[in-house]
């Protein structure tokens, strides 16, 4: 297996939040789902060595789960929260997922990874602007870029389609999905959207309450016993026209809802 | 992104490369300046000199008079080189804390580590251990020992709570008030001759220092700025917070560790010879990251260049404004930084960055 993950658990402040959350998978694309406080965000830190947990993260055979990993550029991490909005460009931005790389000044070989990243993300109009004068999707965009240049073997991202337009999450998408096959990238993202999540994914992972759910296809994954028993809603699961499951929810099953 | 990326086809970013010639001509431009003020500053004084004479009696020593030569190298040369020392290190480790602490207003005051150089000198003079012959070198040592010592409580607080930066930042806060609180105790206790030795220490001057004490501030100036520069590619990462830096590979924990004893070291070396200057550690960063951005291999020697250009005016000004008696230049710097200061702040104007 390429990724394995064996009893995770962590927590804040004595509050433990994920339970022994154990999956593994050959999977290039993997996407995170799961209803709010599932433990989705800690489980992708925890893999990317960024909390403190119990348990056994490995990748292609290597323990991964440490800040090492990620300073080694192993692993690449891209957190939910947004960038400080500072003064310094886009580029310049950018250029420090190159970090690692950097002695003092960067090379014409860290250069040129950036000058691929601006254009393959469509990135080349602001790339001379100012962070702080981004919109949210921009830097959102800038953030997808910083984690790309790293050149990871295992990217995390952590709900990387906030702020985005559809085009915008599908070109991300595609991006990532041509480095997947190019390069042989294995990227798991928290994804909020099912129905994007069926279309991008290979393999789709339930989170619930700090453990896993179910994990598999997308196909085999959204049902509408999932929507019941996971996000408590009333939904069909339809066809789309590439055969991937469609969800068209309805209304909250819970106290208060309108079903 | 994973297509292979053809080694010479040519940069097509040139933005980046314009400005980071644009930051470097700054860069110039201000260690020009810094020496343009350095020779004015060594020429003026009580007795008048020209700049030529002042130049050409420290270039060439043996051509000016024993007079010129003792004005020029045992009155004014210590407290120039010293007034460039400190510029440096209060910048310095302000630019630095305001980095690590992620916030615009830290600096060496902010954190109470002047506060309570001020209240260990104090206390020196107080005790009357000053009386002796090495009186100086007490206060300095006792302002030093008081300082290093709020640094500690300060350091073990934030390992205690995981290095977080409003922890460290509350704190510092905490002990800038009880060291100010400390040091008015002192000086109600405190005889006449005692109370303006404090209150002379407290506004800083530049008169008293000598070579040694510039050489020891040097040491630790140039020490420090090496770790920072080292380090800078991790601080300009820090700036986008502490997520997206540890993302990147940064041990954010251990860097702020790390980047906290050096700034006490530098800080406490700077305060303890001359008082407490403020306001140079909170402006020079602020109009270094006017001029050349948050690149910190830029950002660290502009806040450097922009410390001693401003602390050599302050001292020229502190010879000038109450001739022959000098003007306390703690007093100065702050009368002179605050309008540039607002000025900085209120028109939005960016240079470089």
């Amino acid at each position: 297996m390429t990724l394995k993950v064996e009893g995770i658990t962590c927590g804040y402040g004595g509050k433990e939040v994920l339970h022994g959350v154990t999956f593994s998978s050959d999977a290039k694309l993997i996407a995170v789902v799961g209803p709010n406080a599932a433990g989705k965000s800690s489980l992708i830190k925890c893999i990317a060595g960024q909390m403190h947990h119990g348990g056994h993260v490995s990748f292609k055979g290597t323990e991964i789960g440490r800040q090492e990993a990620v300073s080694a550029d192993m692993v690449g991490y891209m957190p939910q929260q947004h960038m400080n909005p500072v003064s310094m460009t886009v580029y310049e931005a950018i250029l420090l997922g190159r970090l690692n790389h950097i002695r003092w000044s960067p090379s014409q070989h860290d250069r040129r990874i950036v000058d691929h990243a601006i254009h393959e993300l469509s990135l080349d109009p602001i790339a001379d602007k100012r962070i702080n004068e981004l919109s949210g999707g921009q830097m959102q965009m800038v953030s997808i870029a910083q984690a790309l240049v790293k050149e990871p073997e295992l990217l995390l991202m952590d709900e990387p389609t906030n702020n985005l337009d559809l085009q915008k999450q599908l070109e991300m998408f595609e991006v990532v999905r041509i480095l997947s096959e190019q390069r042989g990238l294995v990227a798991m993202m928290i994804l909020h959207d099912l129905n994007m999540a069926s279309r991008f994914a290979d393999e789709i992972v339930v989170l619930s309450g700090g453990e896993v759910y179910a994990q598999g296809k997308p196909g085999e994954i959204t049902t509408q016993k999932m929507l019941r028993d996971v996000y408590h809603v009333e939904a069909d699961v339809v066809e789309d026209r590439d055969g991937l499951p469609h969800v068209i929810a309805y209304g909250s099953l819970d106290e208060g809802g309108r079903t | 992104m994973g297509l292979e990326i053809a080694e010479d086809d040519s940069l097509k970013s040139g933005g980046y490369d314009s400005l980071m010639g644009r930051r470097r001509l700054f860069i110039l431009a201000a260690a020009v300046a810094c020496v343009v003020v350095f020779f004015v500053d060594l020429a003026v004084g009580s007795s008048g000199m020209s700049v030529i004479d002042a130049f050409t009696t420290l270039v060439m020593p043996g051509q000016a008079t024993s007079m010129q030569r003792l004005i020029v190298f045992d009155i004014r040369l210590p407290a120039t080189l010293m007034a460039i020392g400190v510029g440096m290190a209060l910048a310095l480790a302000g630019a630095v804390m305001q980095t690590i602490l992620d916030n615009p207003m830290a600096e060496p005051y902010t954190l109470g580590i002047s506060s309570s150089a001020g209240f260990g000198a104090a206390l020196v003079i107080v005790l009357g251990i000053s009386a002796a012959g090495a009186g100086m070198l007490y206060i300095s040592i006792g302002a030093f020992v008081c300082s290093m010592a709020a640094c500690a409580v300060i350091y073990l607080i934030a390992r205690f709570r995981s290095s977080d930066k409003t922890t460290i930042l509350l704190t510092g806060i905490a002990i800038f008030f009880t060291f100010q609180a400390l040091l008015s105790t002192l000086q109600l206790m405190a005889n006449g001759n005692q109370l303006s030795e404090i209150v002379f220490w407290m506004f800083g001057s530049m008169s008293r220092a000598t070579t040694d004490q510039f050489v020891i501030v040097l040491a630790v100036l140039v020490a420090s700025s090496i770790i920072f520069l080292w380090n800078s590619w991790r601080y300009t990462a820090l700036k986008l917070g502490d997520a997206h830096a540890a993302s990147l590979g940064v041990n954010v924990m251990t860097l702020r560790r790390m980047t906290l004893i050096v700034v006490s070291v530098l800080t406490s070396v700077a305060v303890c010879f001359v008082g407490t200057i403020g306001f140079i550690g909170l402006i020079s960063p602020h109009i270094s990251r006017f001029l050349v951005g948050e690149d910190h291999r830029y950002y660290i020697p502009m806040s450097m260049l922009v410390g001693a250009v401003v602390l050599i005016v302050a001292n020229m000004f502190s010879k000038v404004v109450t001739a022959p008696a000098i003007f306390p230049i703690g007093i100065l710097t702050s009368l002179i930084g605050i309008p540039f200061f607002f000025y900085l702040v209120l028109s939005k104007r960016r240079f470089a960055s």
